[in-house]
């Protein structure tokens, strides 16, 4: 019973130009599996992890969203209330590189300041077909304020990391004030502990369905 | 409001009163009381006259009936009624419908041609089939020409006309743009339907060919997007690229990208280099025509030569073999015997690819939604379409009639176009908010739930779930991805012959969410959202058309007005 608490909800969404393997990564990260034939988001999905960060387990609430220019209208709804946003492209792909502006210009408007944006490099295990320097998207990374790594939804590499990283930088947040907890669009949720009854309809992540 | 109503909701909260149950046996988690409720009032409003369903429709809705398990004389007398309503000389499309609602017989070829003539593509008439079937198979074939062999042969032999040409009306300008949406396209149609092996495995009928030029076998669209791609694809990586669908073959560059600026240029070989950069335009204006580093010729060539070029010719070769390992690859955990195939396939691939003759069943699904789209460019490509043109292919396709199946290109093109004639109002992103568009239909979805069940529209409304997280896919996609492909045929079967059509999956949506009623109280938001993108499978398909069926006669008011 007690490993079903939790002790807060972060919102996430995931962003990024179709193909670039929004999907996977979040398959990989709540399954621990990859998924080759994941067909293309239409709309959003979602899919939740409980995961633990100083030694209070959160619950992360992750939409992901479909990459289509067609669906920018609708996902763009999504991006209130996120209290982390994943922005991923493909280092195989530049032109997914190249709309990184779009995408986080779209994060900056539409989610509230205090959001964590987390730019991922997806597809780090094609080496042979980078098109993307690690070092061009870190300074990128860097001169946008964005945390960065390359991971491979494939291999799982850096895949926890990029999910849990973000999860360490709200709880930091939370703890130094900076992320108001009241604030209607904040993208956390605290839950009191211990888990009243209400929560008893929850289940564990592992036994819930795919959102992929 | 509803005369239901009183008694579904006054006991859904604890336990379901047994009396409200029925006795018979129902579907595990379908044993909502609602649902039950629902189900048992009698359809007085079916004697006005709102109905399609027939009397003798042999479905007990309190007890649904899976396919399978249906009286073996009411299937077979069900199927006589098909047979003999589809050998009259002059086919009865009223009658047609109203059977169909309930379900198209399993009998061979009975659901490819009843979806023909439910979709307006045969006449009722057979007399006029030769000729009306002769005729949208030569104006397919017309299009064909117009939109890919023509402007093709145009970029070939236009003297003045040349790919770096940034006039508007250079068709190469055109062929460019195109080949960002076959991208696109190709992405997609590689992940069709992939846990069924029809569409990884190679089409028995060859690739049209050209009717206005001397006969040549027309391009194949994915070589094209691979040639416009310039993909590295001889790596290891490549061919793993290949044959993971979501990691599908990326362009390096887009062809429009080959004219963005980059600053991070080098001198990468083409076809063997650890990295491909884009040339900016200026670069590539000077080297159009002078002698410069091989890549950047090669990149014209590549772009302008099919095959001609030995360079060319090796990276498409390479092209094909990654291919051919994705197939067969792909493919070779389904079974044994279609592992068989697939090998066979692999062969017949690599030997007939180079004479341009055959190719896989998702490359004529890649033709046919990139004809759809050159010919309707105000929707053009919507992701999900594929999803869409797939049952309808794969239904098509497997036609055990010859006849049927060699033309299931062109029929299957005529029928999606008919689809989404219908329904294309989902796919426009500027009608989103307008009662027309997506949007208008999610809340009508909502406005519907609402006065079918107060406390369970309530409850969604409380937990926030909103239609837009699980109910966007299921209207725009018809519900493709929401069951296994048997049911979807079977749903797909009653939208089309159901008076309202498409104003039917509103219907449908409403009593999937009714059917799982008590999860969605019982369950947390994530728990609600979980259960409706995965929609339980174990819920009978014939629970849902069924209960979909009475809350079209019940509630008229929600029934699309133009219909």
């Amino acid at each position: 019973m007690a490993s079903y608490n939790y002790s807060y909800i972060f919102k996430y969404i995931i962003i990024g130009d179709m193909g670039v393997g929004k999907s996977c990564l979040l398959h990989q990260f709540t399954e621990k599996k990859f998924l080759p034939d994941c067909p293309h988001t239409i709309g959003v999905e979602f899919g939740t992890r409980i995961i633990e960060v100083n030694g209070q387990k959160i619950k992360l609430q992750i939409w992901d969203t479909a990459g289509q220019e067609r669906f920018r209208a609708v996902t763009r709804s999504y991006y209130r209330g996120a209290a982390g946003a994943l922005m991923v492209y493909d280092v195989t792909r530049r032109s997914t590189y190249n709309h990184l502006s779009s995408w986080l210009t779209d994060a900056r408007n539409l989610t509230n300041p205090n959001t964590t944006i987390f730019l991922i490099g997806n597809k780090s295990d094609l080496e042979s077909q980078r098109d993307v320097t690690y070092e061009e998207a870190k300074k990128f990374a860097d001169d946008n304020g964005l945390t960065f790594l390359e991971a491979s939804a494939k291999t799982g590499a850096n895949v926890e990391e990029s999910f849990i990283e973000t999860a360490k930088t709200i709880f930091q947040n939370i703890q130094n004030g900076s992320l108001d907890l009241n604030a209607a669009e904040s993208g956390v949720q605290q839950k009191t502990q211990p888990a009243p009854a209400v929560d008893l309809g929850d289940k564990p992540a592992a036994n819930s369905g795919c959102g992929c | 409001m509803s005369d239901s109503q009183p008694n579904g909701n006054g006991s859904d909260e604890t336990t379901p009163s047994p009396s409200i149950v029925s006795p018979q046996p129902v579907v595990a988690d379908g044993a909502d009381p609602l649902t039950h409720a629902v189900l048992a009032v009698p359809p007085p409003a079916a004697a006005a006259g709102t109905t399609s369903a027939p009397a003798s429709r042999p479905i007990s809705p309190a007890a649904p009936v899976s396919n399978g398990s249906a009286p073996a004389a009411a299937g077979r007398s069900r199927n006589a009624e098909f047979e003999a309503l589809l050998e009259a000389p002059v086919i009865d499309i009223a009658k047609l419908r109203e059977l169909s609602v309930g379900g198209i017989p399993e009998t061979p070829g009975t659901r490819s041609l009843v979806w023909k003539l439910l979709l307006d593509f045969l006449p009722p008439d057979r007399e006029r089939w030769p000729a009306v079937l002769a005729g949208r198979r030569a104006l397919y074939s017309n299009f064909l020409d117009e939109v890919i062999v023509n402007p093709y042969a145009a970029t070939a032999t236009a003297q003045s006309d040349h790919p770096l040409n940034d006039n508007a009306e250079s068709k190469w300008g055109e062929f460019f743009k195109d080949n960002e949406m076959l991208e696109q396209i190709d992405k997609d149609v590689r992940r069709t339907l992939t846990d069924i092996s029809l569409f990884q495995s190679i089409s028995h009928v060859p690739r049209p060919t050209s009717k206005t030029g001397t006969g040549i076998t027309m391009e194949s669209l994915c070589a094209r997007v691979d040639r416009a791609c310039l993909s590295t694809t001889h790596s290891e990586g490549g061919v793993k690229k290949k044959a993971s669908t979501s990691y599908t073959p990326q362009a390096k560059s887009k062809p429009v990208a080959l004219f963005q600026d980059d600053d991070d240029d080098d001198d990468a070989s083409l076809f063997g280099g650890s990295s491909t950069s884009t040339p900016t335009k200026q670069k590539a204006a000077k080297t159009a025509s002078a002698d410069s580093a091989p890549f950047k010729n090669a990149v014209l060539a590549a772009l302008i030569a099919p095959v001609d070029d030995p360079k060319t010719a090796q990276a498409l070769d390479a092209l094909d073999l990654s291919r051919s390992s994705a197939l067969s690859s792909s493919t070779s955990s389904l079974s044994s015997s279609s592992t068989e195939l697939s090998k066979s396939n692999t062969e017949s691939d690599l030997m007939t690819r180079g004479a341009g003759h055959q190719e896989a069943h998702w490359e004529v699904v890649e033709r046919i939604l990139f004809v759809f789209a050159k010919l309707n460019p105000g929707i053009a490509y919507v992701q999900g379409m594929n999803e869409i043109l797939g049952p309808l292919y794969y239904i098509f396709a497997t036609d055990r009639s010859s006849e049927w199946a060699d033309h299931c290109e062109a029929d299957a093109f005529f029928c999606f176009t008919t689809i989404m004639a219908e329904t294309r109002d989902n796919f426009i992103k500027h009608l989103d908010d307008t009662v027309a568009g997506i949007g208008g239909s999610m809340k009508q979805l909502m406005d519907l739930t609402l006065a079918i069940d107060p406390v369970l529209h309530a409850a969604m409304v409380k937990k926030n779930v909103q239609p837009t997280f699980f109910s966007f896919r299921w209207i725009t996609l018809l519900f493709s991805q929401e069951f296994k492909l048997p049911d979807v045929f079977r749903l797909w079967d009653s939208i089309f012959a159901h008076k309202l059509r498409f104003g039917f999956v509103l219907f449908i949506c409403a009593a999937m969410i009714v059917s799982v009623r008590s999860r969605l109280l019982a369950g947390e938001f994530a728990d609600c959202i979980k259960l409706l993108q995965n929609y339980p499978p174990e819920i009978d398909i014939r629970t849902i058309t069924t209960l979909a069926e009475r809350l079209a006669i019940k509630w008229p008011q929600f029934r699309p007005q133009f219909i």
